[in-house]
Formats: structure tokens, sequence, C-alpha cells
């Protein structure tokens, strides 16, 4: 589904992702875990366009998206949700649901001014495919709030929703439990994979092991922006490498 | 729903009659008329500033590029004013689309300076491009507007013949605004980061904002030059992008009824402020102040209509539960 072939990208002097290949196979759920500053949400930014590699190659389902902008990557098919909250903050939740379907709508200016049949229909459309997301992420009774006004953990929630109405192949979450309490972690551990039961294929980057170890198919390990281990979860846990990046060597 | 539609009609009705309260006083029509142009030039600015979130310190140069073109068209070409004024609102929005291919780029102050630059050069080149302008002398006798064997020649007339343009195009602001367009053009003032990864190609949007904003602005000159009849250098400098700036900000931005009142209030209010004399600047600076001290998010939050409603709402739900009860 995903392939990324040797990506090296370099910040000044420093080499934040260098020469890490990996592959995501479809609808499965592939975690990307590793230290702090390992090089995780650098290689996310490749992936969705925000950075664009010095060398390497990333394909998606088997065509180049090197040097696409990120509005480009998400026509073609992948989404994603940000470490740091980036919601439209000051409109409501449910508006920002109906941008998150921008890429799959065609409605233009013309049609607008004149509010023509069709165009009246697909924002009808929009605004029931939103309050469906909303439902299906148990976000609906916000539907009117501005999107700032939601809790830390719905925020995040709210940042699925978005990606999702966008109808991704891929989707990238970044950090999604960050912040969460444990009751909101098992709920979006259901939720992640209800999605996932939709077809769609999931990359995430993700701190907490627990969360990791229970969700993830396939596991890929970086450390210090090259990547030291994969495998199935209870293959990693057990890698000397991984054990020794997380813990320091005696 | 028929509520609604009642309150409508008597908005229209009170406005259609408005002008016959001031039968005879041809000078509050007029000052009318110009209050009713600032509100078109300012929604136009408050879809670039308040929608899209980019500044513009150069909205005198589109208001002179749309007075210029359409009076020169009309005079030297005799080309019908209908049409001189659409196709110097167009004129407007290409320019419009030209600053915003580099404009795109830039964001807060360098937006603020490269929009100043722009409108400094529009107000230099009608001043001295003499021959096409006539320089600061100005360019006088414009003809009124007309449809038909409709001649738009008094105040009376025009306040009319505003009144429907005022209406279209506020109409259409408020339809973009609650579009895929609109949405998308919202997002970017809330978050480039986040649209970019959203498929909104930020860039074509910044652009089409500043395209909408030009055209009505640009109309809006076009309208002032054939009301006035006369147009001259001195009505297109910084000062005018300046008023634009605080009517928006007065009224508050983002909204649909902030231009409105940001216009309306600021053309009456520095007329009746008048008879003050030597100390109406004074008097008008303070009270400029005391608003953007203690109103930042401009008149209408004063009373902010939603919330009133919400209120409202509540307390006939409450009252409705009592009764169920």
């Amino acid at each position: 589904m995903l392939k990324i072939q040797d990506v090296v990208i370099k910040f000044g002097g420093l080499c934040a992702v260098n020469e890490v290949s990996m592959d995501v196979e479809p609808h499965s759920i592939t975690a990307l875990i590793g230290p702090n500053g390992a090089g995780k949400t650098t290689l996310f930014n490749i992936i969705s366009g925000v950075l664009s590699p010095l060398s390497g190659d990333i394909l998606f389902a088997g065509k180049s998206i090197k040097g696409y902008r990120p509005y480009m990557i998400n026509k073609a098919g992948i989404a994603r949700t940000y470490q740091n909250i980036n919601l439209f903050s000051n409109i409501t939740v449910v508006e920002n649901v109906m941008i998150g379907q921008h890429c799959r709508r065609n409605s233009n200016l013309f049609q607008t001014l004149f509010r023509t049949t069709s165009q009246v229909r697909e924002e009808r459309e929009i605004r029931e495919k939103a309050m469906e997301i909303l439902d299906f992420l148990g976000l609906a009774e916000f539907s009117d709030f501005p999107a700032k006004s939601l809790s830390y953990g719905n925020q995040r929630k709210l940042e699925i929703a978005r990606a999702l109405a966008s109808t991704p192949q891929v989707l990238l979450l970044d950090e999604p439990a960050a912040g969460m309490n444990t009751t909101e972690k098992g709920e979006l551990m259901d939720l992640i994979r209800q999605i996932q039961a939709t077809g769609v294929t999931i990359l995430i980057v993700e701190h907490d092991m627990k969360l990791v170890m229970s969700l993830a198919e396939q596991v890929h390990v970086m450390n210090y922006g090259r990547k030291i281990a994969q495998g199935q979860p209870y293959e990693v846990q057990n890698n000397k490498d991984v054990i020794e990046a997380y813990l320091g060597t005696e | 729903m028929l509520q609604k539609k009642m309150k409508y009609i008597i908005v229209a009705a009170l406005l259609l009659a408005l002008p016959l309260v001031f039968i005879g006083n041809s000078y509050f029509l007029l000052l009318l008329c110009t209050g009713m142009i600032y509100v078109i030039a300012v929604s136009g600015l408050d879809l670039l500033f308040g929608y899209s979130g980019q500044i513009s310190l150069g909205h005198a140069g589109f208001f002179a590029i749309g007075a210029y073109t359409s009076a020169i068209l009309s005079i030297k070409l005799g080309i019908p004013v209908v049409f001189s004024m659409l196709f110097a609102a167009g004129l407007a929005t290409m320019f419009a689309v030209l600053i915003a291919l580099p404009a795109a780029r830039l964001v807060h102050h360098f937006l603020a300076l490269i929009t100043i630059s722009f409108g400094e050069i529009v107000y230099l080149f009608v001043a001295h491009a003499d021959p096409l302008t006539n320089g600061f002398s100005g360019i006088g006798f414009i003809p009124s507007p007309s449809l038909g064997f409709l001649v738009f020649d008094t105040n009376m007339k025009y306040y009319y013949f505003l009144l429907v343009i005022v209406a279209v195009l506020l109409l259409f602001k408020n339809r973009i605004i609650r579009s895929r367009t609109g949405r998308a053009i919202i997002a970017v003032r809330e978050n480039i980061y986040a649209s970019d990864g959203i498929g909104i190609n930020v860039k074509n949007y910044k652009i089409l904002s500043f395209a909408l904003s030009a055209f009505y602005t640009g109309l809006a000159g076009a309208l002032y030059a054939h009301l006035i009849g006369f147009i001259s250098p001195e009505s297109f400098t910084l000062n005018q992008s300046i008023i634009f700036l605080t009517m928006l900000l007065l009224g508050g931005m983002g909204n649909f009824y902030g231009p409105i009142i940001g216009a309306l209030v600021l053309t009456l209010g520095t007329e009746y402020l008048q008879v003050l004399g030597n100390y109406q600047m004074l008097v008008y600076g303070s009270l400029l102040l005391l608003i953007v001290v203690f109103i930042p998010s401009g008149l209408i939050n004063v009373v902010n209509l939603r919330d009133l409603k919400k209120i409202l709402h509540k307390r006939t739900t409450v009252k409705e539960n009592d009764a169920n009860a």
C-alpha cells in the first residue's frame, strides 16, 4: 500500500531520517515507535508531503508521491492527524469535518453564487456525512460547539474525524493517545480497530507501548534517524537493539 | 420560517421607505449612498481580512482602479455605465490576482507592506498619468448609470439603485461563506498547515479571496465615481485604505453585519461630528480608541445577535418545560 524506500532527510548537519525503508501492508495496522527525537514525526511529515526528502522515494499504491504538496497527497488518499493538535479552532466541530471533505467534493464558485440544485444537494450531503462521522466517533453532541471548546481527548478524536472525512485509504495517526486517560485510550483502541475494519490502512506513531503492542500487526522501530528493527510486536519487544535504545546499555 | 420571511419583508419595506422621510434632504441621501458604497467596499475587505485572514492596507488601490476605469470608459469610449462599472470591477479583480500571486506567500507585516506599496503605486499612477486621468485636476462630469429608460441621476434614484446592488452583493457574500469555497477560505485563516494537509490548495484560495475582495471594492469605487460625478487622486490615498480597515474593525470582521454597521456608523458619525468644528478629529480619535480598547471584536459584538437568540430561546424552552410539568 505504502512503500518507503531509502528515505534520507537532513536538517543542517543532522541526519534526521537516514536511509529508512518500510512497507505498510494494505488494511493493516502498522506502528512506528522509537525514543523521542528518533525521527518518527519527521518521517510522517515526509510521507504527508510537509517535508521533501533529500533522496529515496515514497510509493503509494505503486505510484511515486515524492514531491507532491500536502494537499495533493491528501487528495491521492492519505490523511493524517497531528501530534500538536491542528484544528480549525474558532469554527464549529461539524464545520471542521465538513472542511475535511473538501477534496472529495466539487461545487464551484459559480454554482455557489446561484445556488444551483446540485450545489444545494451537495451541501446537504456534506453536512449529513459530517454528522455521520461525528456520530461514529461519539462527537455528535458537540457538533455546534467551537472546536477549541472540546476537551483535549475529544480534540484528538476530532482530528481523526476530519481526516476520515477525506475518505483516505491510508490514515497516519501521530500520537493519537497523547494526553488521554486509560478509559479514553481503551475507547481509542476500539475506534482504531473499527476504522481498520472499514478497509483503511493505518500507520501509527505512538509512545504508549500497551496500545501499540495490542493494536499493531507490524512494528517498526527507529532510533537516531535509523530504522533499527521491525517485526511482529513480540519479536520487537525481545529485540536486543530495541531494548538498548529504550533503556540504554549497561 | 414564516416569521423569518416577515422579518425580511419588514426590513425591505423600511429600507424602501427610508428616502421618503428625507425627501428634500438630498444631502442626507447622498450621505446614505456614500455609506452604502462603503458597505460594499468594506464587505470586500472583510472577505479578505475577516475570512481568509490576509490583511490589506491597499484597498484604496482597488477602489481607485474601479472608480477611474469606469469613469474613463464611460466618458472617453461612451460605454454604458452599467457595463463600464462591471468592467472596472473586473479590472480590479485582475490586479488583485497579480498582487496575490506573490503576496500569497507572505504573511502579516510583509503582506501589509506589499499592499501599502500597491495602494501607493496606484495613487501615484492616477496622480501623474495626466493624459488618462487628468492628474490632480481630476475627472468631472462622470455620467449617471442608466437601465433602459431609468436614469439614476438623483440621490434618491441612486439610493434605490444601490439598494439592489448592496442586497445582491451581500447575498452573494453570505452564500460564498456558507459553501465549500467559503469554508476553505475560512480554513486558510484558521490554520494554513492543517488546510494544506486536508486537501485545500492554500495558495489558490488565498488568490481567490484577494480576487473576490477586489471585485467588491472595485465595484464600490465605480459606484462612488458615478455617484459623486467627480474624482481626483485625493480620494484614493493610504488614508482611504485605513478608513476601510477602521470601518471593518469598528463593526466587527468575519461577520455578516459587522461591515454594514462599521461602514454606516463611521460615515454618518464623521458627518455629525463636524458640528464639533476643530475638535472633530479629537473626539473621533478618542471614540475609536475607546471602542478598540473595550470592544476589540467590533460593535456587532455589543449585541451579539446569536447569543441574544440563544438566551431568548432558552427562556422559551424552559417555560415550555414548566408548562409540561
